[in-house]
C-alpha cells in the first residue's frame, strides 16, 4: 500500500515534469506572426542578401574571416555546382583522404573536423574522418585500413607517438603522402612525413609576450593551473623568451577548486605589487585572473589561452586584452589542402619544417567575429 | 568500520593508574581542554598564522585575511565539517568533490533556457533549488543505502560514485551545452533585462508612435529610453520584426496581441537571481564602510572578551565560597556591561567633535548587555531563584570595591592607546590596561572564590620547596626552565646580529654546497632524534633492559625511543633541507627568532609546570617570572624590529599575553583551586567563555569589516568579505551543535565507534549512517550552489579530486581516520590552516610549487601534535 503511495507521487510529479517541458507559448505566436507577415518577404530578402554577399565578396577580396563565414553558403551551393562543373574538376575527383586523430568529438576536435569538411567539399575530394576517441589501438588499426583502403594521403594526430610511428612509416613506405597535425611536432620527421600542422606551445607563448610587449606590461604573472604539465611550463617558458619585461612563473591553484584559484593569484598580486600583466596559460585561470584583478581594483592586463564563450565575452566587454587561439580549424583545413596539391600538382609545402596553425589572437577587435563563428563552430 | 569502542580508554592509561576508579577521577579545566580533538589544530593554527604574518607583508591584512576566510569558506571549509561529521560516523564519501561541482552544474541546467540542442528546463530558481536538493538528497541516499545494504567499504562505494558524477558532469556538459562547463547563470537576469530593455525601446521607438500609443492604452508605462541596446537578436528581435510587418500590413487585431506579448516581456521576472543572488552572493565591500570608532569597538570586544575567557577559567578552575551561585553573576554582568558601554559612551562624547555614529557603539553595547541580561534571566529562571540572584549580585557588586576602579583604569588605558600613535603611548596604554585588568580581575576573585590560608603560609611553604630541591620531582624543574633562559638569550643575540635587509638566499649568503647542505641537515636531525630519545629517560631504561652491547643498541633502535628519535630524526632532516634551500638571511632570522621564542615558551611552561606540582607558590612565582620574560621580549621586539607591525601589533599581544600570565599567575597564588567537580560552576564557566569568545569575534569581525577615514586616504587595497563566509560559519555552528547536544549527534559518535556495539544499546545505526551520507551531500549542495553563483558558470572539472583535501582538513582538525572521535570545529580550523597555505606561501614569496609539501607535513605534524597532547593529557589525570 505505502509502496503504490510512492508510485503514485512519483507520476504525479512525472506527469508535472512532462507538462512543464512544453513549448513557449510566447516563441509560438511570434513564429507564426513572423510568418503570416515575413513568408513573403523572404524570398526577395535572400536574394538581397545574396547580392551583398557578392559585392563585399568584391571588395574585401581575401579578407579570412569574411571567407570563412561565407564558407557554409559556399558549401550549400557546392552541390548544385559539382554536377555542373564535374568535367573541370576531374583531376581532384576520385581522391580519397583519411584524416586519422585521437578526436573525442569535443568542441575543440568538432571544430577540426568541420575544417576538414570545408576543406574537402571545396576541392571536391572524398575524407575519411577516423576518430580515434584517445584509443592508440583504435588509431593503428584506422591507419591500416587507409593504407588498405589505398588512401592518397593519411594526416594523423600523434598523441602516442611509440605506438603510431611505425604504422605511418608503413603508410609512407607505401608511398602515400602523409602528414602529422595537432601534435607530433617532434616526431613527423622519423616518420617522413611531408610537414606537421599544429602549433608549438613555445610559440604561442612567444606571441603572448609579443603581445604584452606591445600593450606595454613590465612584470607579468604567468600562472599556471597544474603543477606538472609540460604543455602549460612550455607557454610559460615561450612567454618569458620573448617578454622584455619580469615573467613572475607560479602554479596558482586548480581548475577543479577556483576559489583556491583566485585567491591564490590575489596572493601573488598582493605579495608583487609590481605585477601589471597576468597570462592564465587557460580559459578558466585567465578569469580568475580577471576576477582576481578586479576584487583587489588593480587594472591587469590579462591575456588567456583558448576559448570559451565567456572569456570571448570578457574579450569583447575589453576585460581581458587576449586570448591565444590554437586556430584549430586549420588543423583540419590545411591538411586536406596540402595533400591535394601534393596529389594533384606534386607540391611539398613546409619546406621540412612545421606548419602553424598559431597562435592566432582573438581581441576586443576581432571578438565579436570570432564569437559568431565559434557559435557557428569554426573557430 | 572500527571495533574499537568511542571513548575507550587506551592500554597505557589504565596501567598508568591502576588503582583509582577512572569514573571518579577529576580533570581540572585545563586538562579536559588539552585532551579536546581540535586542541593540536587550534594550537598549529596559531602557530601558523604567527609564522606567515611574520615572513610576510600582506598576510596579516584585512586583505589577506578576507582570502583566507574565503578559500576556508565556501567549498573547503563547509565540506571539511561535513565530511568531519561523517567520518565521526565511521564513513568516508569520496564523492563529495565531484558532488559540488555536479549539483551547480545541474541547478544551472535547470534554470537556463537555452541549453545547447536539447533545449533546457527553463525552471526559475525557486524549482530549481529544491529539485536540485532532492538530487542531493538521492545521492547521499544512494550512496548510504549501498554501503549499508552491501556492507562493502565505503570508500569502495563512494570511489564508484565518484566516478560516476565525474563521467556524468562531463558528459552532460559536453552533450548538452557543447563545452566543458555550463553557461552562465547571469543570464538569466542579463536575458530579462535585455528582454525587458528591447521592451521599452520597442515602445520608445520614434518610428513605432502608433505602437506606443498602444501600448499606453494598454497601460505599459514607459521608461527613460535606452541607448546601445541592438535590437534584432534572438527572440525579442524577431518580436521587433514582427510588429514593425504587422503595422505595415495595418494589421490591428495582430498588432494588439504582439503588444500584450512585448508587455509580457517587461514584466519578465528574473526568476528569482537578484534575490537568491543577494542571499548566497552577496560582497560586503570593506573600503565603502567608513566607520570612525572601529578601534574602538575592536579593542573593547577584544577587553571584553579577554576578560570574559579569564573569568571563565576562573569558575572552572577555582574553590568557590559557600553560598555563591551561578544564577547572581550574569545579571552582574549585564550590569558591568552597561557600565562599560555608559563610560564608553562618557568619553567618545569628550573626545568626539564630529558627528561619528556613536549610535553605533551604543547599539553594540546595550545589544551586548541585553544578551547578558536575557541569559541571566534565563538563568535565573531556571535556577528559580531570581529575586536571590539578583539580590547577591548586588551584594557583591556593592562588596566588591576592586572591579570598578580596575575597569575604569582599563578604560583609561585603551583610551592612551587609541589617543596616540606614537610607541611611547601605546605603552603607557598597555601598561594602564594590563593594570586595570589585574585589578579588576582579582577583585572580583576575591569576592567569589576561596583564598589560600595566607600569603605567609604561601612563603612557608616555597621555603619548604627550596629547602628539599634535590628532591627528585623539584630536581626536574631547573632543565627546561634553564633551557628556555638560553633559547630566549640566544634568539636575541642572533636577531641583533643577522642583517634584518638582507634578502639574499642563505646557500648564496653562507656559500653551501650541496654536501654541506646535507651534513647541516644530518646534525641538526641527529640533534633533534638525539633531544627527542633523551626524554624522559627512555633510552636508559631501555639500555638497562638488555644484555649484549648488541642487543641494547638493537633494544634502542627497535624500540620505543628509536621509533621516536628516527621519527624526529626524519621530519627534522626534511625540514632542514627544504629551510635551508628556501629560506632567505632575512626569512631565517625571523624563522630562528620564532623557533628559539617557540622552544623558550614550550620550555619555561614545563618547567612551571613541573614546579606546580612541587609547590603551588613556586609555580605561580615562575609564572610570574615568565610573564617578566614575555614583557621583555615585546621590548625586544619593540627595539629590534623594522617592520611596524612587529613593533606595535606583536609589542602589544605580547605585553597583553604578559599581562594575562601575570595576572593568572598572582591569582594562583592568592586563591584555592578545586579539586572535585562543580557543575554549575563549570556551566556558568563555560557560559563565560563561550561569551567572551562571541565578543573576541565580534571585536575581530568589526575590524576587518570597517576602514577608518585615514586608512582610505592612505589609500589601501579594495576587499571584500563574501556572504560565503556568513555560511560557512553558520553550517559549522549547526554541526557542532548537532553533534555535541542532540540525541542525533550522540548516535553519530556511537555508531562511528562501533555500529554493532551502538546497535546493541538500541541506536538505529544505518539509518544514522545514510542520514550521514545525506548531511554530505546536502553540504556537496550548498557549496555548488555557493559556487555556481560565484563563477557564474561551472566547469566540469570542478571539484575531482578536491575530496582528498576536505579529508585532510577533517584529519588536521583531530578526526580519527576510524571514526567515533573528532569536531567539527577541529575540521573548520584545519580547513583555515589549509586556506592559510594558500594564501601564505604566495606572501612569504615562496614557489608555490612547494606547497603540497607544506600541506603534507603540516598533516603529519598535526596528526602527531594531536595524538601527542592527548595521551600525554590523558596520562595526567
Amino acid at each position: 500500500m505505502k509502496r503504490m503511495k510512492w508510485l503514485s507521487l512519483l507520476l504525479i510529479f512525472a506527469l508535472f515534469a512532462a507538462s512543464c517541458g512544453s513549448d513557449d507559448p510566447i516563441s509560438d505566436a511570434i513564429d507564426s506572426a513572423t510568418d503570416a507577415a515575413g513568408d513573403a518577404a523572404d524570398a526577395a530578402t535572400d536574394a538581397a542578401e545574396d547580392a551583398a554577399d557578392a559585392v563585399e565578396d568584391a571588395v574585401t577580396g581575401d579578407d579570412d574571416e569574411d571567407a570563412m563565414a561565407e564558407e557554409d553558403d559556399a558549401m550549400e551551393d557546392e552541390d548544385a555546382m559539382e554536377e555542373e562543373e564535374e568535367v573541370t574538376l576531374t583531376q581532384g575527383s576520385g581522391l580519397t583522404f583519411h584524416m586519422i586523430t585521437h578526436s573525442d568529438d569535443g568542441p575543440f576536435w568538432s571544430v577540426v573536423k568541420r575544417g576538414m569538411d570545408a576543406a574537402c567539399a571545396a576541392h571536391g575530394v572524398d575524407c575519411v574522418w577516423m576518430p580515434g576517441n584517445n584509443d592508440p589501438g583504435q588509431m593503428v588499426v584506422d591507419i591500416e585500413t587507409a593504407i588498405s583502403e589505398g588512401s592518397a594521403g593519411i594526416a594523423a594526430s600523434l598523441p602516442s607517438p611509440d605506438q603510431l610511428i611505425g604504422p605511418l612509416q608503413d603508410a609512407v613506405a607505401a608511398g602515400i603522402p602523409v602528414y602529422t597535425l595537432n601534435s607530433g611536432l617532434n616526431d613527423y620527421q622519423t616518420i617522413g612525413a611531408t610537414t606537421h600542422i599544429g602549433q608549438s606551445e613555445d610559440v604561442a607563448g612567444q606571441g603572448a609576450g609579443l603581445r604584452f610587449n606591445a600593450l606595454g606590461a613590465t612584470t607579468v604573472l604567468c600562472g599556471r593551473q597544474e603543477q606538472s604539465n609540460v604543455g602549460l611550463t612550455e607557454r610559460c617558458d615561450g612567454l618569458k623568451e620573448t617578454f622584455n619585461g619580469t615573467v613572475i612563473d607560479e602554479f596558482v591553484g586548480l581548475d577543479a577548486d577556483q576559489t583556491e584559484q583566485i585567491n591564490g593569484i590575489k596572493a601573488q598580486l598582493e605579495a608583487n605589487p609590481e605585477i601589471d600583466g597576468f597570462l592564465g596559460v587557460g580559459p578558466v585561470i585567465a578569469m580568475s585572473g580577471l576576477t582576481a584583478s578586479q576584487d583587489l581594483g588593480r587594472d591587469l592586463i590579462v591575456g588567456g589561452f583558448d576559448m570559451t564563450p565567456e572569456l570571448l565575452d570578457a574579450i569583447e566587454a575589453g576585460d581581458i586584452a587576449f586570448t591565444v587561439d590554437q586556430q584549430q580549424y586549420l588543423q583540419g583545413y590545411l591538411p586536406i589542402v596540402l595533400m591535394f596539391l601534393e596529389a594533384t600538382n606534386a607540391n611539398q609545402a613546409g619546406g621540412g619544417l612545421p606548419v602553424l596553425t598559431g597562435p592566432g589572437f582573438v581581441t576586443p577587435d576581432n571578438a565579436a567575429a570570432v564569437k559568431a563563428l565559434s557559435a557557428e563552430g569554426t573557430r | 568500520m572500527s571495533d574499537t569502542i568511542a571513548g575507550d580508554a587506551d592500554p597505557q592509561t589504565e596501567q598508568a593508574a591502576p588503582a583509582a576508579d577512572e569514573r571518579l577521577a577529576y580533570r581540572g579545566v585545563f586538562q579536559r581542554m588539552l585532551i579536546r580533538p581540535e586542541i593540536g589544530a587550534a594550537i598549529g593554527a596559531i602557530a601558523i598564522w604567527t609564522f606567515f604574518w611574520a615572513v610576510s607583508v600582506p598576510f596579516g591584512k584585512a586583505g589577506g585575511a578576507a582570502s583566507i576566510l574565503d578559500v576556508a569558506s565556501s567549498p573547503l571549509g563547509i565540506m571539511a565539517v561535513a565530511v568531519a561529521m561523517l567520518m565521526i560516523g565511521g564513513e568516508f564519501d569520496l564523492s563529495t568533490g565531484a558532488a559540488t561541482g555536479a549539483f551547480g552544474i545541474i541547478m544551472i541546467l535547470m534554470v537556463r533556457d537555452v541549453v545547447g540542442d536539447a533545449g533546457g528546463w527553463g525552471l526559475s530558481l525557486w524549482w530549481a533549488l529544491p529539485l536540485s536538493l532532492a538530487a542531493a538528497i538521492t545521492l547521499g541516499w544512494f550512496n548510504g543505502t549501498v554501503v549499508d545494504r552491501t556492507g562493502l567499504p565505503s570508500f569502495i562505494v563512494t570511489l564508484a560514485s565518484f566516478f560516476v558524477l565525474k563521467g556524468a558532469k562531463l558528459g552532460f556538459s559536453k552533450q548538452l551545452v557543447d563545452q566543458i562547463q555550463t553557461g552562465k547563470l547571469d543570464d538569466l537576469i542579463i536575458a530579462a533585462d535585455q528582454e525587458r530593455l528591447v521592451g521599452l525601446r520597442l515602445i520608445d521607438d520614434a518610428e513605432g508612435a502608433r505602437q506606443q500609443e498602444l501600448l499606453n492604452s494598454l497601460g505599459v508605462t514607459m521608461d527613460t529610453p535606452v541607448e546601445g541596446l541592438e535590437a534584432g537578436n534572438g527572440t525579442f528581435g524577431a518580436l521587433l520584426d514582427a510588429v514593425r510587418a504587422a503595422d505595415a500590413n495595418d494589421n490591428a487585431r495582430e498588432l494588439e496581441q504582439l503588444a500584450e506579448l512585448s508587455r509580457s516581456f517587461i514584466d519578465r521576472p528574473d526568476k528569482g537571481y537578484s534575490t537568491l543572488n543577494e542571499i548566497f552572493a552577496y560582497d560586503w565591500l570593506r573600503n565603502e564602510h567608513i566607520w570612525e570608532w572601529r578601534d574602538w569597538a575592536y579593542m573593547l570586544g577584544a577587553f571584553l572578551g579577554l576578560s570574559l575567557l579569564v573569568l571563565a577559567v576562573y569558575e572552572m578552575h577555582f574553590r568557590r565560597k559557600p553560598g555563591v551561585e551561578s544564577a547572581g553573576i550574569l545579571p552582574l554582568c549585564g550590569g558591568l556591561l552597561i557600565a562599560v558601554a555608559g563610560a564608553v559612551l562618557t568619553i567618545v562624547s569628550l573626545t568626539n567633535r564630529s558627528q561619528n555614529p556613536i549610535a553605533a557603539v551604543l547599539a553594540i553595547a546595550s545589544s551586548l548587555a541585553v544578551v547578558g541580561i536575557g541569559l541571566s534571566i534565563m538563568r535565573s529562571y531556571r535556577h528559580r531563584a531570581n529575586a536571590q540572584g539578583v539580590s547577591i549580585a548586588v551584594k557583591s557588586l556593592m562588596r566588591n570595591a576592586l572591579v570598578l576602579p580596575g575597569v575604569a583604569l582599563a578604560l583609561v588605558g585603551m583610551w592612551r592607546l587609541h589617543a596616540t600613535d606614537s610607541v611611547g603611548g601605546n605603552t603607557v596604554g598597555a601598561i594602564l590596561i594590563g593594570a586595570g585588568m589585574l585589578v579588576a580581575l582579582i577583585g572580583w576573585g576575591s569576592t567569589r572564590y576561596v583564598r589560600r590560608a595566607s600569603l605567609g603560609d604561601a612563603a612557608q611553604q616555597l621555603g619548604d620547596a627550596s629547602d628539599d630541591f634535590d628532591d627528585s620531582r623539584s630536581g626536574s624543574v631547573a632543565p627546561p626552565f634553564v633551557i628556555g633562559l638560553v633559547a630566549l638569550v640566544v634568539g636575541m643575540f642572533l636577531a641583533r646580529r643577522m642583517d634584518a635587509d638582507n634578502s639574499t638566499n642563505l646557500v648564496v649568503e653562507w656559500d653551501l654546497s650541496g654536501w654541506a647542505m646535507f651534513l647541516i641537515a644530518l646534525v641538526v636531525a641527529g640533534l633533534a632524534a638525539f633531544l627527542s630519545a633523551v626524554r624522559g629517560d627512555t633510552v636508559a631504561a631501555e639500555l638497562s633492559a638488555g644484555e649484549t652491547a648488541v642487543s641494547r643498541a638493537m633494544s634502542v633502535l627497535i624500540g620505543t625511543a628509536g621509533q621516536r628519535m628516527r621519527t624526529a630524526g626524519i621530519l627534522t632532516f626534511i625540514v632542514t633541507m627544504l629551510f635551508l634551500a628556501q629560506a632567505t638571511i632575512q626569512g631565517a632570522r625571523a624563522i630562528f627568532f620564532m623557533l628559539l621564542l617557540g622552544v623558550a615558551a614550550v620550555s619555561c611552561m614545563t618547567g612551571v609546570r613541573r614546579a606546580r606540582n612541587v609547590s603551588h607558590p613556586l609555580g605561580s612565582l615562575l609564572l610570574l617570572i615568565v610573564s617578566v620574560l614575555v614583557a621583555g621580549t615585546a621590548f625586544f621586539i619593540r627595539a629590534e624590529s623594522m617592520t611596524p607591525k612587529f613593533r606595535t601589533q606583536m609589542f602589544s599581544v605580547l605585553l597583553a599575553v604578559a599581562a594575562l600570565m601575570a595576572i593568572w599567575a598572582i591569582a594562583t597564588l592568592i586563591f584555592q583551586e578545586r579539586s572535585g567537580p562543580d557543575h554549575d560552576a563549570d556551566g556558568l564557566g563555560r557560559g563565560l567563555a563561550v561569551a567572551g569568545g562571541l565578543a573576541l569575534t565580534v571585536g575581530l569581525f568589526i575590524r576587518l569589516l570597517a576602514v577608518t577615514e585615514a586608512e582610505v586616504l592612505r589609500g589601501i587595497t579594495p576587499t571584500r568579505f563574501s556572504v560565503r563566509i556568513l555560511w560557512f560559519l553558520a553550517f559549522t555552528a549547526v554541526a557542532t551543535w548537532v553533534l555535541g547536544r542532540t540525541r542525533f549527534g550522540s548516535w553519530i559518535f556511537a555508531v562511528g565507534g562501533n555500529k554493532d556495539a551502538s546497535r546493541q544499546v538500541g541506536v538505529p545505526a544505518s539509518r544514522t549512517k545514510t542520514q550521514l551520507f545525506m548531511i554530505t551531500a546536502v553540504a556537496a549542495w550548498l557549496v555548488g550552489l555557493l559556487l555556481a553563483f560565484r563563477l557564474n558558470t561551472i566547469q566540469a572539472s570542478t571539484g575531482d579530486g578536491e575530496e582528498f583535501e576536505y579529508i585532510i582538513a577533517a584529519v588536521v582538525g583531530g578526526n580519527a581516520l576510524t571514526g567515533g572521535r573528532g569536531s567539527t570545529l577541529g575540521a573548520a580550523i584545519g580547513a583555515f590552516i589549509m586556506a592559510m597555505s594558500v594564501q601564505g606561501i604566495p606572501s612569504a614569496r615562496w614557489n608555490s610549487d612547494w606547497r603540497f609539501v607544506f600541506v603534507g607535513v603540516i598533516l603529519l605534524l598535526a596528526v602527531i601534535a594531536n595524538n601527542y597532547i592527548r595521551t600525554q593529557a590523558e596520562q595526567a589525570r
